[in-house]
């Protein structure tokens, strides 16, 4: 059995009747960007919930590379290597853009708050250190020019970019990114799909999606999974994908066998 | 007709409101109150300000808003109208039926009062009505001038009552500094000579023509200050506030250095609290617990009555009173840390009834003196020396609140200080970008009881003896008033807060009545006019200057975080 960055297996989340999530196993390979698609409802965010600890699941197994993560608070989860954006973007909105980027760099930090408090040389080398690797991020995501700005002055399509940054700023292994494109216009789109291509070539950043743009999806990702009522009714490349009639059934429509 | 009773409804029922702000005023007791405080001898008193003000403002407010000057008198002159009548009902029912077992302050005294001195309540009526029409009229004229000289008005207003509400503190600073009585010349009996009013006037009207063209002059000839004379000049700036608080305590006497004290204490309980409320956003309504602890470790440990144990030292017991708040900080922490926003509140708030019950439990008097209190604390001293008046106490207030300035500005600009926020603005995403939440919410509760227990001790060793009462609610109250009022998460706010809310009051005995009163009317105020304080929280910005490559035992003066 080869060592995949993430694997599922048998995860199940079951809130009182509901079964959001229901016996899902999935594997992810390092360096590849994966998306999940499926209708609204069909349990994509519960799962990606799941798997960053907001939610501990009912059943099934969630790993890390060798590590079991199932379970476990959401911070040792960030401290484990994954990262995550949301479906409504989530930033420190009475924060900085530059400071949204530096408490992304959570886990690799050292200071204490002694250390802060005695405004020890380690802790002052620290902050610099985590301002000057702040801005190269920004400059990577092109949002440099405004890192002394509140973030929730930030335009819409540039707070997406920000909460990527955040996420990035940890140096992930994984990145979950639930919906990037939403409510993005194509030209931004295009724009958000070259970023993402620049995270994996060229931060060698493993990405797992949850998207609704076909285009988008279809374009970038290696491989696809359909979530519906909480089950996988399949999985494969974009081109198995879209030849499996089971998803135009349940989610393409019928409009895709044209 | 239609259309005029359209038009006139709303100025009606504004002028309508007024009147019975006014009546308000009158039934607390305020106006009455105040008509004792003259700000120019003979001409004003606080009193008039009151009553006529919000007509002033009325007038203002609604010649601002009007499509037109016609329609604005319009609408002044029926809301003057509906003001008046409703303060002119008002004051004819008080005089014609005694409400006195209600309303205390409905007095025949009022009524005079408020009918301007006369005997005959018709002519005192038209008075009245005159002096509010007219203050409307001032309104909707200051209303129609061109911004800059309205705003020079205000100026030149604000410095004459503030100079005459300030007048105790002044003459006594004037009596420090020269010989006599100069303050004789600037006051009588508290209040501003005309004359010197009307020059304190006329200065605001010269220096606002006078000083663009001074500043425009200056800047043109000086250089731009190089960055290391721009940070000597800070320096000395810093040096010399130092040397006037320093000097503050001889200056403005004992009185006024006892007010200082008090606010320095509120200004350590305010920069502790300000850890949780501030930055990390844990609404704490029990501070009050961190101020008993300190303050009964202090006093059980030092006095010399009754409750007698050990008599140590005052230095030695600071640092334990310290650390013993920061351990019930801690402790306290620990139920409540998953709650939040309210719960949390009003858990916290139960503790800090819990500490003022068991104070007071016969259960403790053996050990903390229950009702009876502690008494016999003594002052601290070094060797011979007892800071024994408010004046010594001042230094050892100070110099902890200077302590805690420094302390506090690092956390604010340190990464502990970003943990913070981020929980603030978002604690699920706090979590999940790996800050371990519950640890870093229960380190800002234990930072925070620090400053809050080393008031207490202070307060203890201060006041000589303690009684439960001296620990209610109340005090988390004020607290938190002067963390909302001076702005959340800001240390300048923090000083200006506590000048405000605790020296202000104090230094207008006629206020201190209606401290309360006060903070509401203030609280509402900052609420809609300025929701992030009086002086909000700056964005803190970051620069970094190149790391030198360390060489032969110099440090690597890199320049971490600096707020602009």
């Amino acid at each position: 059995m080869s060592e995949s960055l993430l694997s599922v297996s048998g995860l199940t989340m079951q809130f009182g009747g509901l079964r959001a999530v229901d016996n899902v196993d999935f594997r992810q390979e390092t360096g590849t960007i994966v998306s999940i698609i499926g209708p609204n409802g069909a349990g994509k965010t519960t799962l990606f919930n799941c798997i960053s600890g907001f939610y501990e699941p009912t059943e099934g197994e969630i790993h890390l590379g060798e590590r079991r993560i199932t379970g476990l608070p959401p911070n040792e989860i960030a401290r484990a290597g994954i990262a995550r954006t949301y479906q409504n973007i989530r930033l420190f909105r009475n924060m900085t853009v530059l400071e949204n980027v530096m408490l992304g760099q959570e886990r690799l930090l050292r200071t204490t708050w002694l250390g802060s408090i005695f405004g020890t040389r380690a802790a002052r080398r620290e902050t610099d250190e985590v301002v000057e690797r702040s801005h190269a991020i920004l400059t990577f995501v092109d949002l440099d020019a405004s890192a002394d700005r509140q973030a929730d002055e930030l335009p819409y399509g540039d707070q997406r970019r920000l909460e990527i940054a955040r996420a990035l700023a940890s140096e992930p292994r994984l990145m979950m990114l639930d919906e990037p494109t939403a409510g993005m216009n194509p030209s931004e789109t295009a724009a958000t799909e070259r970023l993402l291509q620049r995270l994996r070539d060229e931060r060698n950043v493993s990405l797992l999606l949850i998207e609704h743009d076909m285009r988008f999806v279809m374009g970038i990702s290696e491989h696809i999974m359909v979530l519906n009522y909480g089950r996988t009714i399949a999985s494969g490349t974009p081109q198995e994908i879209r030849a499996n009639p089971e998803v135009i059934e349940a989610y393409l429509g019928s409009s895709a066998q044209d | 007709m239609h259309l005029l009773r359209q038009r006139l409804a709303k100025p009606l029922s504004q002028g309508a409101l007024v009147g019975i702000l006014c009546i308000y005023i009158a039934l607390t007791g305020m106006m009455e109150a105040f008509g004792e405080r003259e700000i120019v001898s003979d001409v004003l008193d606080l009193g008039k300000v009151v009553l006529l003000g919000p007509f002033v403002g009325l007038g203002l407010l609604l010649q601002q808003q009007a499509p037109n000057r016609r329609l604005g008198w319009m609408r002044v002159l029926a809301a003057g109208l509906a003001g008046i009548v409703a303060t002119g009902l008002f004051i004819l029912f008080i005089d014609a039926v005694s409400i006195r077992h209600i309303f205390t302050h409905a007095s025949p005294a009022l009524v005079a009062y408020m009918t301007m001195g006369q005997d005959a309540p018709a002519a005192g009526l038209g008075l009245f009505a005159v002096a509010a029409l007219a203050a409307g009229a001032v309104g909707s004229g200051l209303a129609l001038l061109p911004a800059y000289w309205r705003n020079t008005i205000f100026m030149a207003v604000l410095l004459v009552v503030g100079m005459a509400l300030l007048s105790e503190l002044i003459s006594q600073v004037l009596r420090q500094i020269l010989n006599g009585r100069p303050d004789r010349l600037l006051f009588s009996q508290g209040a501003l000579r005309p004359a010197v009013a009307a020059i304190a006037a006329a200065a605001v009207f010269a220096w606002r023509g006078l000083a663009p063209r001074i500043r425009l002059r200056v800047r043109d000839r000086l250089p731009p200050l190089a960055p290391e004379r721009q940070r000597q000049v800070s320096l000395a700036v810093r040096g010399t506030g130092v040397l006037v608080l320093l000097v503050l305590p001889w200056l403005v006497g004992s009185y006024l250095s006892e007010v200082l004290a008090n606010v320095g204490l509120y200004l350590l309980m305010a920069l502790g609290l300000n850890i949780a409320v501030g930055l990390a956003g844990l609404f704490d309504l029990g501070y009050v617990t961190n101020f008993a602890v300190g303050a009964y470790l202090m006093g059980v440990l030092t006095n010399s009555g009754p409750q007698a144990t050990g008599e140590f030292n005052f230095w030695l017991i600071l640092p334990v009173s310290i650390l013993a708040a920061m351990f019930t900080g801690l402790l306290l922490a620990l139920p409540v840390i998953r709650m939040r926003g309210d719960y949390l509140a009003i858990a916290t708030m139960g503790f800090g009834e819990i500490i003022r019950l068991l104070a007071l439990s016969d259960w403790l008097a053996p050990l903390i003196g229950g009702s009876q209190g502690i008494l016999f604390i003594p002052k601290p001293n070094i060797g011979a020396f007892t800071f024994q008046t408010p004046q010594h106490l001042f230094y050892i207030i100070l110099a902890a609140s200077l302590v805690m300035l420094v302390v506090i500005n690092r956390l604010d600009l340190s990464l502990t200080g970003r943990r913070w926020m981020a929980i603030r603005d978002d604690e699920t995403v706090a979590n999940a970008i790996g800050i371990d939440t519950t640890w870093i919410k229960t380190l800002a509760f234990t930072l925070s009881a620090a400053s809050g227990g080393l008031a207490g001790a202070i307060f203890a060793s201060k006041l000589g003896t303690i009684f439960p009462h001296s620990f209610s609610l109340l005090i988390s109250m004020n607290v938190l008033c002067i963390i909302i009022v001076g702005g959340m998460g800001s240390t300048r706010g923090m000083v200006l807060g506590t000048l405000v809310l605790i020296g202000v009051p104090e230094l207008l005995r006629e206020f201190s009545e209606f401290r309360f009163l006060l903070y509401g009317i203030l609280l509402m105020a900052v609420a809609i006019y300025r929701p992030g304080g009086l002086m909000p929280a700056r964005a803190r910005h970051y620069r970094t200057e190149p790391v030198p490559p360390p060489a032969g035992g110099t440090p690597a003066t890199s320049s971490s975080a600096a707020s602009s």
